[in-house]
């Protein structure tokens, strides 16, 4: 796979550019800002871009736009938001309409580097990547007659899984189950919690999503 | 209850009102148990009622009528009364003062009857009268005392023996000094009554009507202080002289409850209203002051405080974390070649260690300053607040666009507060918090269902209560009669309070 990787940070950016290229990836462009990102973006036309959310000159959210603007232009491009704090707001404003391609983790992430490769191919392959605190903060939120309390512990913690966007296959193998067994979970859940069943792992995602921030 | 100052001359009336009671206290207990008056109890009883009277009528007209002498007059009165009470009591030194003191009242009461209900003397001739009161029945009246000398007295059957403010003892000096105030002073009150029934005469309607109530009282307690100098020149000691005595006293009791009434039923004059005005603005405007000053030295104390706990969170926090995993590191350097398996779970350990500080680090951070909110504004970082609540939380924001950033931050910290102590303390099922703009402030709200009896004074909503009153918001902490409590402050959007 492709990559480009825009972090302001050199020691943090080329460790992660090490991390992917000992993962097999090839890193074609480092950049230490979002203009210079969207540059080395349009020339290398990567399968993904790993932005950091603080870049220059504001340090605020330009990893954010500058996502939103490779989405718009250059769909075929995966990008993965890499934030040094993670909330369920940004969460939702990046994968508002369509989570395909798109990942939202905490920085820390890259520490745990099965995760974090894992989380890079699946981006990569037009899948989604949402971080397990994020998931763990909208499933956590206090609210009255939670209808997550209709479900089991065993729903509970596959919801949380297809939050984060891993497949059915991923889920069955961390669970140590089968699919098919997965396959049965999902459905009960998208029965109890009354959502629409979808085969497309990144709108499942978008759907549980909505359903845990609404 | 609004986090305010009380204004400092409340303060002092407080003290004052304190004094009256600790001294009325003391002279009862003195007078009640002395073997000196024939009826103990009896003249303590009045004492008390004549002092308190005057002491509580004052002080209220004092707070009313800031401006005005006539309530710290009243107040005088009660004390000097009280003081001069002493002069029952069986202890030397006490009866000593009292003797000194014993004529004071009566000069602070002439006063109070010649300003009134104004506080002002009109005219020379009211100064005079003044003047003459002070110096009879503070000076002339009290000296005698340094050549009294009881033991040589032959009137005095049961009173105290010695006399300590005792100078040189001449009993005929003594008698010599009252014969002659006396003698003095009854043409000069009953002149001072002439006078004070012409110009009531000469008042108009409204004048009268507010004076009316005071001259039955004060101009029958001349005439019986006139009547009882003249037991002075009459036969020593008899019934005569203790008949006057107690039937002064309960009429004396009755005026400062008339002087009150009077006051308050007179209508201000335009220049009196400017004078209140004024001196309500001043006290208002030191309260302030104060109130500015203390909350700044808080800022600055909460600002250090900060500081120590942020420096003790990372040093006892990340820092030690990463001191121990520098070590770990060099420990699985060593182990690396001999036991590579254990190396690997230290390594396994390490990680996990790291992690964490991370996590400290990321929360440390955020309790700073929440990038959501910079980067978001108010709406978002509430409701990121919102979504880590110990309880569901209802929102309602009307705001559109960015606010002010300390109008934005001291907003956020507010909800922030509020919602760790609903989750702490109130045992609530839900909150709700409201934010709006409302005539060019932010209002901000946040109810919950709880016990309520969040505490004003503890430290964090002190703390937010100085953030807010430095931006020159307000914030109000109530327990509703249908229960739980609301927080609510609101922050002016000024110009004051935009560019930083």
């Amino acid at each position: 796979m492709r990559v480009v990787v825009a972090e302001d940070s050199v020691l943090l950016r080329e460790g992660v550019a090490r991390l992917l290229q000992e993962a097999g990836h090839e890193v074609v462009g480092q950049a230490g800002d979002a203009d210079d990102l969207m540059r080395k973006v349009r020339a290398h036309k990567p399968d993904l871009a790993v932005v950091d959310v603080r870049m220059p000159p504001t340090q605020t959210d330009e990893g954010l736009r500058a996502a939103k603007e490779i989405r718009a232009e250059l769909p075929g491009v995966g990008v993965l938001v890499l934030s040094g704090y993670v909330e369920p707001a940004y969460a939702q404003e990046l994968l508002a309409e369509n989570a395909a391609g798109l990942g939202y983790l905490l920085k820390d992430r890259v520490s745990d580097v099965g995760a974090f490769a894992d989380a890079v191919d699946r981006v990569g392959a037009g899948g989604s990547a949402l971080d397990p605190e994020v998931v763990s903060v909208l499933m956590g939120r206090a609210r009255e007659n939670d209808p997550l309390d209709e479900l089991t512990p065993r729903e509970r913690e596959v919801l949380g899984l297809m939050a984060e966007g891993r497949t059915n296959a991923a889920i069955a193998e961390h669970l140590v189950v089968s699919e098919r067994a997965v396959e049965k979970h999902v459905t009960a859940i998208f029965s109890k919690l009354g959502l629409a069943a979808s085969n497309e792992d990144h709108r499942r995602v978008l759907a549980v999503l909505r359903f845990l921030d609404s | 209850m609004t986090l305010g100052a009380r204004t400092p001359l409340r303060r002092a009336l407080g003290g004052l009102a304190l004094a009256g009671v600790l001294l009325g206290v003391a002279t009862f207990v003195m007078v009640a148990s002395s073997k000196v008056p024939t009826a103990p109890l009896l003249e303590a009883i009045l004492t008390l009622l004549i002092g308190w009277s005057f002491i509580g009528t004052g002080l209220f007209a004092w707070d009313r009528r800031p401006s005005n002498l006539v309530g710290p007059l009243m107040v005088a009165v009660g004390f000097a009364w009280m003081l001069g009470e002493f002069k029952s009591s069986d202890i030397p030194m006490a009866a000593a003062i009292g003797f000194a003191t014993g004529s004071l009242s009566v000069s602070f009461l002439i006063h109070l009857l010649l300003v009134f209900p104004s506080g002002r003397a009109r005219g020379r001739l009211d100064r005079f009268y003044i003047a003459y009161a002070y110096v009879a029945g503070g000076l002339v009246a009290g000296l005698p005392i340094v050549f009294y000398n009881p033991a040589t007295d032959p009137d005095c059957t049961n009173c105290v023996t010695s006399n300590p403010l005792l100078i040189h003892a001449n009993l005929d000096l003594v008698h010599g000094i009252y014969t002659t105030l006396s003698a003095v002073s009854i043409p000069v009150l009953a002149t001072l009554i002439v006078h004070l029934v012409r110009r009531t005469r000469a008042a108009d309607a409204e004048e009268r009507r507010s004076q009316e109530p005071v001259w039955w009282a004060g101009g029958a307690t001349i005439l019986l202080f006139t009547a009882s100098l003249l037991t002075n020149l009459g036969p020593e000691e008899g019934t005569y002289d203790d008949v006057v005595w107690y039937v002064a006293n309960f009429v004396i009791a009755t005026v400062p409850f008339a002087f009150l009434f009077g006051l308050l039923r007179t209508r201000l004059s335009e220049a009196d209203l400017v004078a209140e005005e004024n001196v309500r603005l001043d006290a208002e405007l030191q309260a302030r002051l104060d109130e500015l000053r203390d909350s700044r030295a808080r800022i600055v104390e909460a600002g250090y405080v900060a500081r120590r706990k942020l420096e003790r969170d990372l040093h006892d926090g990340a820092q030690q974390r990463l001191v121990a995993l520098a070590l770990d590191l060099r420990l699985v350097r060593e182990k690396l070649d001999d036991s590579p398996k254990e190396a690997g779970q230290m390594l396994d350990e390490a990680s996990a260690e790291l992690a964490q500080a991370t996590e400290e680090l990321r929360e440390l951070a955020r309790g700073i300053h929440p990038a959501i909110l910079s980067d978001r504004g108010l709406e978002a970082a509430v409701e990121s607040l919102a979504r880590r609540a110990p309880l569901p939380v209802e929102i309602d924001t009307s705001l559109d666009g960015r606010l002010p950033e300390p109008v934005e931050a001291a907003a956020y910290f507010v909800v922030s507060e509020a919602l760790t102590n609903v989750g702490r303390h109130a045992g609530a099922d839900r909150a709700e918090i409201g934010i709006r703009r409302d005539n060019g402030r932010l209002v901000v709200e946040v109810r919950d269902d709880g016990s309520g009896g969040a505490d004003p004074a503890g430290s964090g909503l002190r703390g937010l209560a100085d953030r807010i009153a430095a931006l020159d918001g307000r914030l109000r902490i109530d327990d509703p009669a249908g229960g739980g409590t609301i927080i609510r402050a609101d922050i002016p959007l000024g110009s004051g309070n935009g560019l930083r």
